[in-house]
């Protein structure tokens, strides 16, 4: 079976109490690759998680999916801050470091003889 | 056996951490800005600073997030606190208001500091006015809202004292 194409892993402390629940290490992976991959330069390590509100960024998803599904670039001009607002991941919520990943749908253009067809996928870069 | 309705389910209010970030549309009346600025004060917060010993405050005690720092990210020094209240009134002066409420104060707040750092101000004791605040890094898209309100607001107040903010501003999350 191959792997999704995008996987969020969530991972919590073993033994988290009430009100502990919230934060976790999450990993975010596309295409077999690590997109969260951060370097620690106060424990001098190299990691493949962040640690944040889990909660905040299941919320973040649920408001945008629709969005973060469907909605393309127009003609690859640069995003204004509403757009961005809904398709980077730094917008989930502000005091906390997130990954700088932009979600967007792709639209690959193909001509087929006398006709085009669009293809999309979900795009993370 | 009929079937009946099933009651309706009570729709749970979201949590804070679901508040979506985003500036109030149209942005608050003059009278608003007086009410708040009468009342909000701005405390600093052991989970926003690398050395809170340095600011007289206990360690931090919460969970471990990747947080952000005002000393280590914005270099702002404890000595900066005095200036505190000062930049707490300019944002709520500029209007820079979120537009969600918590018992009649805005949940977040933003300001701009004089060397272009943007401060996020989020509610402590809501209904009090209290907020304690972090810096707004670079690559957040709520720096381009945030900053455009700011300009509008630095270019009809007719108070050069704050241009230095929006230039450096402009520059700093360009």
């Amino acid at each position: 079976m191959t792997e999704p194409n995008f996987k969020i892993s969530a991972q919590w402390p073993l033994h988290a109490g009430a009100g502990e629940r919230d934060v976790a290490h999450i990993r975010l992976r596309a295409h077999g690759e690590t997109l969260s991959r951060l370097l620690d330069l106060e424990a001098k390590e190299e990691r493949e998680y962040f640690r944040t509100s889990a909660v905040s960024l299941a919320f973040w998803f649920a408001d945008n999916w629709w969005r973060l599904r469907y909605e393309c670039l127009r003609d690859g001009r640069f995003p204004d801050a509403d757009w961005r607002m809904r398709h980077e991941l730094t917008s989930v919520s502000g005091g906390t470091r997130w990954p700088p990943l932009m979600f967007r749908r792709l639209l690959i253009l193909k001509k087929v003889i006398r006709q085009e067809t669009l293809e999309e996928q979900l795009e993370a870069a | 056996m009929p079937r009946r309705k099933p009651p309706s389910r009570s729709a749970a209010e979201r949590s804070s951490e679901s508040d979506r970030r985003d500036l109030r549309s149209p942005p608050p009346s003059n009278q608003e800005r007086r009410l708040l600025a009468a009342k909000a004060s701005l405390g600093p917060y052991s989970k926003h600073k690398k050395n809170p010993t340095a600011y007289k405050l206990k360690a931090y005690e919460g969970l471990d997030e990747d947080r952000t720092f005002c000393d280590a990210d914005a270099d702002f020094t404890p000595a900066d606190l005095v200036r505190a209240p000062d930049l707490l009134q300019r944002g709520i002066s500029a209007g820079l208001f979120g537009h969600k409420n918590k018992k009649g104060d805005p949940s977040l707040l933003w300001t701009v500091d004089d060397n272009g750092w943007i401060y996020e101000a989020c509610i402590t004791n809501p209904g009090y006015g209290d907020y304690h605040a972090y810096p707004v890094l670079r690559n957040e898209a709520i720096a381009r809202k945030v900053l455009a309100r700011y300009r509008e607001y630095v270019e009809n107040a007719n108070e050069p004292a704050l241009e230095p903010s929006l230039k450096n501003a402009e520059d700093r999350y360009s």
